[in-house]
């Protein structure tokens, strides 16, 4: 499998399993048009780009600095009305998909990408009556990156495939013009990288302003009062146990002895399970601790060359394969989750116990989008590191929730 | 939404089974960085086990001196050559006239070594090479000498046996100037210096008798020869090492005896001590086999033996 095609298959397939979600979701809870309400918005975002390599320093084709980017989106959401259970939950929370054209003003070497993405808006504070203060955050992907080229893109050493997953989270002024309109402004910051899955995977990140405006259809009527709803937090504190199966590729670089680091041919295959058991604090936030159990079929075979003699061609190195033993981790972490409609988001830090080899023995950070379908049944979109620093591989999956209520 | 779901899961395990880089694994056929193996005539064949099928003999190295051939072939008896391809069976024979060692890859992870001979009198080694295009291994495998051949007869071709009896030998010269006015007497001893001396001889080859002894062992067997008894041949008890191409046999002669030579006043003389020789020769072929292998080898050429049976004393006078 090319490393591109990885990258491309993972991120139509997060969409694709987000979009399947988001449209079971409507599918199970509003049947009639009654209880959701329609939103259509755009936004421009111009940005700053940070330097984080030589590429964009200078050392480009173009041989000027690369450090500004500007996007537009549009952006199609939903919330749910104050007569659903949802809606008067989470009177606040929007989400819904988006499509935004980039430029970094060297498309020669970047490319202009499309990014295709979910979001979730909603409100941290009501500052005024008709101003507040709101986060969003956009996950999905990027498509149209120009990436190295050995011959023909050979200065951009940042970017490996054409599709990289597109992250932002932003902070905005939310001023309600009319009933049904809002003008939003405020600040960003944008990830893209294609989750290891090719290299080179430096990743791009900015920052920059937003300013939108966002339309609303139908019943826009809301409770403004207070920042978040009064909870009884008997009927939401309990354990729930979320069982989560995941899968996903990823590339490999070795380090030979007296050799330059070498990028391994084709993609490895991960698989994981993970048990969060989870204390439910609020209906906001959840947190507690999970067992995690990965199989990594790429880890430590820099310690099982077969070559006799290091190839100088990476085709032509070859490894015997790791004992399972060294392949497989098993790790207990901290999660805490951030739980909205449809969508939470879990983080976590942990350290694996059950392992063998430097690849696998390490403290570990997961970052989680679960996407629920129904109340036991979420899909599972994360990303793991290594050591807050080294990427190491998506984490693709399903996940059961066991004594939701 | 089960439909939906199922989906999801059959998606699920597309995207791991398609993540699966099984081509960049490779089989370690034979774990470990040399294996050491040793064969002995007691347990001469070993059957090396490999993990994997990839791999190929690449060649074998013999660690001795001397000529050594490698004969390779498929299992259908077809003449190959080193290299063979990967997972290509072959049967290899590794021969010298000393060697008799045979490397057979029938499988894909076997590999037998059986060793029929060894007759250098150490161990040899040998060192089997096999891998693929990734990783070669050696075998290092030590063959212990194995049994010699024994004499299984000797044939001497009386037909053509010649004697030549009445030839002479000076033994020692010694000049002895007498300027006293009265005869001086010396003693000599005739047959001090005297052995009987044998001589194998081929002139078809180079007498090597590192041969004999790799083939018959260290000492060298002795056979019988032949005396002259009545100026025919006959086979007594007198042995000599079968190898060895010269040599010197005792002969049954007093050593010691003494003979007293005068030489008169102001007479001054050479004395020669000579020795009457009987002489023959006869060819043989001698007739030896190995009890183990039961293989067979003939060695031919001409006996030729000198013995002294008497002496005579010279006085001749020196001017």
């Amino acid at each position: 499998m090319r490393m591109n095609d990885a990258a491309l298959k993972y991120s139509l397939c997060t969409i694709l399993l987000l979009l399947i979600a988001v449209d079971s979701f409507a599918d199970n809870n509003d049947s009639t048009s009654t209880k959701i309400t329609h939103m259509i918005g755009v936004d421009l975002r111009p940005g700053y780009l940070f330097p984080t390599h030589e590429f964009f320093k200078g050392s480009n084709q173009a041989g000027e600095r690369i450090n500004a980017t500007l996007s537009g989106h549009l952006k199609y959401g939903f919330k749910f009305s104050n007569n659903t259970y949802l809606g008067k939950e989470y009177p606040h929370a929007i989400q819904g998909i988006g499509i935004a054209y980039n430029t970094f003003f060297n498309s020669s070497e970047l490319g202009n990408p499309i990014n295709v993405y979910l979001f979730q808006t909603s409100r941290i504070a009501s500052i005024t009556p008709h101003l507040s203060f709101d986060y969003e955050w956009n996950f999905g992907a990027a498509f149209g990156w120009k990436q190295y080229d050995e011959e023909k893109n050979p200065l951009n050493m940042v970017v490996g495939s054409k599709t990289n997953a597109y992250i932002n989270l932003g902070f905005l002024l939310n001023w309600q013009i009319t009933s049904n309109t809002n003008l939003r402004g405020g600040v960003g910051v944008t990830h893209y990288s294609n989750g290891n899955t090719s290299y080179p995977n430096s990743g791009v990140n900015t920052i920059g302003a937003s300013i939108g405006v966002a339309h609303f259809f139908g019943n826009n009527t809301e409770k403004r009062s207070s920042n978040f709803p009064s909870q009884n937090h008997a009927l939401h504190s309990c354990i729930t146990y979320d069982l989560i199966v995941y899968g996903a590729t990823r590339k490999k670089g070795v380090f030979p002895e007296d050799q330059s680091p070498m990028l391994v041919p084709g993609s490895f295959a991960i698989a994981g399970l993970n048990l969060n058991s989870l204390y439910h604090f609020s209906k906001y936030f959840r947190a507690g601790i999970s067992l995690d159990l990965q199989y990594d079929e790429s880890a430590n075979i820099g310690k099982h060359i077969a070559n006799t003699y290091i190839p100088s061609d990476p085709d032509e190195i070859r490894f015997y394969r790791p004992p399972f033993r060294e392949q497989f981790s098993a790790g207990l972490s901290l999660r805490g989750e951030i739980v909205m409609p449809i969508f939470s988001i879990n983080l976590g830090i942990g350290k694996n116990f059950l392992c063998k080899g430097d690849d696998t023995n390490s403290f570990y950070q997961t970052f989680v989008l679960k996407t629920h379908i129904t109340d036991n049944i979420f899909l599972h979109t994360g990303y793991q590191l290594y050591r807050f620093k080294d990427p190491n591989n998506l984490m693709i999956g399903l996940g059961y929730r066991f004594n939701a209520k | 939404m089960e439909i939906k779901i199922h989906k999801l899961l059959y998606l699920s395990m597309l995207i791991f089974l398609f993540g699966c880089n099984s081509d960049i694994f490779v089989e370690d056929f034979l774990p470990g960085e040399q294996m050491d193996v040793a064969i002995s005539e007691t347990d001469n064949t070993k059957e090396i086990n490999f993990k994997s099928d990839n791999w190929r003999l690449i060649d074998i190295t013999p660690f001795m001196g001397g000529s050594f051939t490698t004969r390779a072939y498929t299992l259908e008896g077809e003449s190959v050559s080193f290299p063979f391809g990967e997972k290509e069976p072959a049967i290899v024979y590794c021969l010298s006239d000393f060697i008799d060692f045979r490397v057979e890859k029938r499988g894909g992870n076997k590999l037998l070594l059986t060793l029929n001979e060894n007759l250098m009198n150490e161990d040899v080694t040998m060192l089997i090479k096999v891998g693929n295009d990734y990783k070669e291994q050696q075998i290092k495998t030590l063959l212990a000498p194995t049994r010699k051949y024994q004499i299984d007869s000797v044939v001497y071709n009386w037909k053509e046996f010649e004697i030549y009896e009445g030839a002479a030998r000076e033994m020692e010269s010694i000049t002895i100037d007498n300027k006293l006015s009265t005869p001086i007497t010396f003693v000599v001893y005739p047959f001090r210096k005297s052995a009987r001396e044998i001589q194998f001889y081929n002139p078809a080859n180079v007498w090597d008798e590192e041969l004999f002894k790799r083939l018959l062992g260290i000492p060298l067997p002795e056979i019988t020869i032949p005396d002259v008894v009545d100026s025919k041949p006959v086979l007594h008890n007198t042995k000599a090492p079968f190898g060895i191409m010269e040599q010197e046999l005792e002969a049954p002669l007093d050593k010691k005896l003494s003979v007293e030579v005068i030489v008169d006043a102001y007479d001054k003389r050479r004395i020669l001590v000579i020795n009457d020789m009987e002489r023959y020769s006869v060819p043989y072929k001698v007739y030896i086999s190995n009890p183990v292998t039961g293989k067979k080898r003939i060695f031919s050429g001409k006996l030729t033996s000198s013995r002294p049976t008497d002496y005579f004393i010279l006085k001749t006078r020196v001017e």
